[in-house]
């Protein structure tokens, strides 16, 4: 009772002048964006993802978006859909080291989960072209080097009059095209897969939970883990760092005129010594033709990384340990054959890949932490999975 | 304006036109010019530290910055002064002041004051242009000093809004008649609450009455100040990386803060001594944007401050008490989630307060000694307390 009085007392003719009210810090978010958060159904603690003016999603955009995903007559030969290559029990990713496309083309680049995709501000592993999920769908539907869906020119109404053709699907496309001209087109499919893609929000995994809380979310391990993965010898997070583990972030605030599109070179491959990756594919470098550009390519997020081996952007490493111990290393050193050389004395090499000394024991921790990253409820949630499994 | 703004205002009007003027005293806002050299110093043994960590004083739900660094356990000089005046001509006069201040770890030598004041001869009233580094005169909140101020401890006030001091290069226009006082001020634009020579301009209103056998002082007054991407720089994050998500993702502000205040002073001399209250209520508003990592955030805050002090003193003692305590309204006009509020340390769902017991003698014409017990709450659910042992030395030099 003492120690309470005398503060008190002194507080009191204070509180008079002060007018005894409370302090406050509210959020005031426009009905847009309630409207946003409930369509996509993003949760209270995660920020509501960049959207397009140009593409606002609708339940019925969604709804088509998602039985598209699931369409293989989304294929030129009726073979595969987008589902083929992301699996909903490997957050959206294969499994596989690098795809096969429809026509039976292995791919280049390892198919990346979709989990949190609405949050990166650049699309693929490693372009600056798109910024936005509706113009990269163009090329797993479109493109004809290599093939994925293989809805190539020659193709593209045979194709769109499946869709034409099928009453039910001329309701959906009606139904989330309600102001458009009426008929099916290939804009219209990659805005409702795009709308479906960014509904694809993973938020529950047990480090959302410790976050929310729960101190027995995590393991003390895994605490053990989280504390690595932000410290002075891991840095993980200078590249995984924030909400979504991905340096390469935006949200609905994000500011367009400094977005960070942020892309590097983690000392993969060194071949000749001159910081070259393999030949077919040396990332940013492939667009832009900039010899700097080689070996850049961008920090997915790691939510449910635990389920998206094999890692790297050829799958060329099978399991979370190798990949902890790929960054020890400081970039990895292939003996002999064409793509001999060691990534760690790459030229090209980031600055944040430097390496360092750890023990079995907090290899071990880092490693549980990227486990606590994995969301079973995104992974096995009804509203991501097939409509009409068979 | 908003509506609380203005019913404020409106209160501060009422109460300043309340009463006739009477003569103004001198002393701060004092206009005599003089030639000499005078100097002063606080030394200040501490018990405990404000904070624990060098960054942890940081007030949750307030946007800090400035020099409001943490007090730090031990024997620490808090401020010392060297003030030159000259006065080359009977109405001009330019003074020059050296400070050093504890920045938690290093002292740092400032260039205080560096000001020329012209004061022409008038037929009725004060005139006075002042134009150099200063700090405002809209109040004393806004430039206290351990060495110059009853109290040793810093002002909670004077941290949050001011960030402990405020300095800038300005031009200040004074003009005293009767019992009035008003003046005007233009800043460059780079003190704290000001940022990146932003607009900057004050103003205040004050005069004096008899009241109870005592003197009252009132002044009102208001700062207003823009900014451009106004960090909080008071602590180097270096490589600073976060092993829990307490640590702090620390926003630019972008915008606008205004500041109005109701100074009041009344004080009444009696046979053996004296006895003062002192009462300051400051309501400061921003709005704008907070930047963070390419985010941007639209933004506002309401904070609403109040601080007492008393004072009697007994012919060589003083013995005083104060009291402050700040209310923190947040407002984010945008999507943003409690994690992100969390980080940028905008959270703010208590008052921090902070209130002190003190005893100040004067051991001859030079120095003096104080004692001051202090209880404050700057973080939510902890209460820390400290003990300061002080001296205090002014002295004329010329």
């Amino acid at each position: 009772m003492k120690r309470i009085f005398l503060p008190g007392a002194l507080l009191l003719p204070v509180m008079l002048l002060v007018g005894c009210g409370e302090s406050e810090t509210s959020v005031n978010r426009s009905a847009e964006q309630d409207s946003l958060r409930e369509v996509l159904g993003i949760p209270e603690h995660f920020p509501l993802p960049y959207v397009p003016e140009f593409n606002l999603p609708t339940e019925e955009k969604i709804a088509l978006g998602r039985r598209l995903f699931y369409e293989e007559r989304l294929s030129a030969n009726e073979t595969q859909s987008c589902a083929s290559c992301h699996e909903q029990a490997r957050a959206f990713a294969d499994g596989e080291t690098v795809p096969t496309g429809s026509s039976g083309e292995r791919l280049t680049r390892n198919s990346q989960g979709l989990a949190n995709v609405a949050y990166h501000p650049t699309l693929t592993w490693a372009s600056k072209i798109f910024t936005n999920i509706e113009s990269q769908l163009h090329v797993p539907l479109r493109a004809d080097n290599p093939i994925e869906l293989g809805i190539t020119d020659g193709v593209l109404d045979e194709v769109l009059d499946r869709f034409n053709d099928a009453p039910l699907y001329s309701q959906l496309f009606a139904n989330a095209f309600p102001e458009a001209e009426p008929g099916v087109t290939i804009n219209k499919i990659s805005h409702a897969l795009a709308s479906f893609v960014r509904t694809m929000v993973s938020a529950d995994s047990a480090f959302d939970r410790w976050l929310a809380g729960d101190e027995q979310a995590m393991t003390d391990q895994q605490k053990e883990g989280f504390v690595l993965f932000n410290g002075e010898k891991f840095e993980c997070f200078h590249c995984h760092g924030g909400i979504n583990f991905s340096v390469s972030y935006r949200d609905s605030n994000s500011d367009p005129g400094s977005l960070s599109v942020p892309f590097f070179n983690n000392g993969l491959y060194n071949v000749g010594g001159d910081g070259s990756y393999p030949p077919n594919d040396q990332g940013l470098f492939e667009l832009t033709q900039n010899p700097n550009h080689r070996g850049l390519f961008r920090p997915p997020t790691l939510r449910n990384v635990a389920v998206t081996q094999p890692y790297m952007h050829d799958g060329s490493i099978e399991t979370l340990r190798e990949v902890v111990l790929h960054y020890a290393r400081g970039g990895r050193r292939i003996e002999d054959g064409p793509l001999a050389g060691d990534g760690r004395l790459s030229p090209l090499k980031s600055g944040l890949v430097r390496g360092f000394s750890a023990t079995e024991e907090e290899v071990d921790a880092v490693v549980a932490f990227l486990e606590a990253l994995t969301d079973e409820t995104f992974l096995t949630a009804p509203e991501f999975s097939d409509p009409e499994p068979e | 304006m908003s509506k609380t703004n203005r019913i404020f205002l409106a209160l501060l009007s009422a109460v300043s036109l309340l009463a006739p003027p009477q003569a103004i005293a001198h002393g701060q806002y004092g206009h005599e010019f003089r030639t000499g050299l005078e100097a002063s110093a606080a030394l200040t043994y501490r018990s405990a530290d404000l904070a624990e960590e060098v960054d942890d004083y940081r007030i949750s739900g307030a946007l800090m910055g400035g020099e409001s660094y943490r007090e730090e356990q031990g024997l620490n000089l808090s401020s010392a002064h060297l003030t030159g005046f000259y006065q080359p001509q009977k109405d001009i006069q330019v003074a020059a002041s050296l400070a050093v201040h504890s920045h938690d770890d290093n002292y740092e030598i400032e260039l205080d004051k560096a000001l020329i004041s012209w004061q022409p001869a008038l037929t009725k009233g004060i005139f006075l242009i002042e134009a150099g580094m200063m700090s405002t005169l809209t109040t004393d909140s806004a430039s206290r000093h351990a060495d110059t101020d009853l109290v040793a401890e810093p002002s909670l006030v004077s941290d949050v809004l001011w960030g402990r001091h405020h300095r800038d290069l300005g031009l200040r226009a004074t003009y005293l008649l009767g019992g009035w006082t008003v003046g005007v001020e233009a800043w460059n634009g780079d003190g704290w609450p000001a940022a990146d020579r932003a607009n900057a301009f004050s103003g205040y209103l004050a005069y004096n009455i008899a009241l109870w056998g005592g003197n009252l002082s009132n002044r009102a007054w208001l700062f207003r100040a823009d900014a451009e991407d106004r960090e909080d720089d008071r602590f180097d994050p270096g490589h600073n990386h976060s092993d829990d998500l307490e640590d702090l993702e620390l926003p630019a502000f972008t915008g606008h803060t205004q500041l109005v205040g109701w100074d009041l002073d009344w004080k009444k001399d009696l046979q053996t001594g004296s006895l003062q209250i002192s009462m300051r209520l400051t309501r400061s508003q921003s709005e704008g944007d907070l930047t963070l990592t390419g985010q941007a955030f639209p933004y506002e805050n309401a904070y609403t401050a109040g601080l007492v002090l008393g004072a009697y003193r007994y012919e060589a003692n003083t013995f005083y008490v104060r009291a402050e305590q700040i209310e923190l309204d947040n407002d984010f006009n945008a999507d943003i989630t409690a994690t992100q509020i969390e980080a940028m340390g905008l959270t703010g769902n208590y008052e921090p307060w902070k209130g002190l017991l003190g005893w100040q003698r004067q051991t001859g014409d030079q120095f003096a000694i104080r004692l001051e017990a202090v209880v404050s709450r700057h973080q939510a659910g902890s209460t820390e307390k400290a003990l300061n042992l002080g001296v205090i030395w002014q002295s004329p030099l010329l």
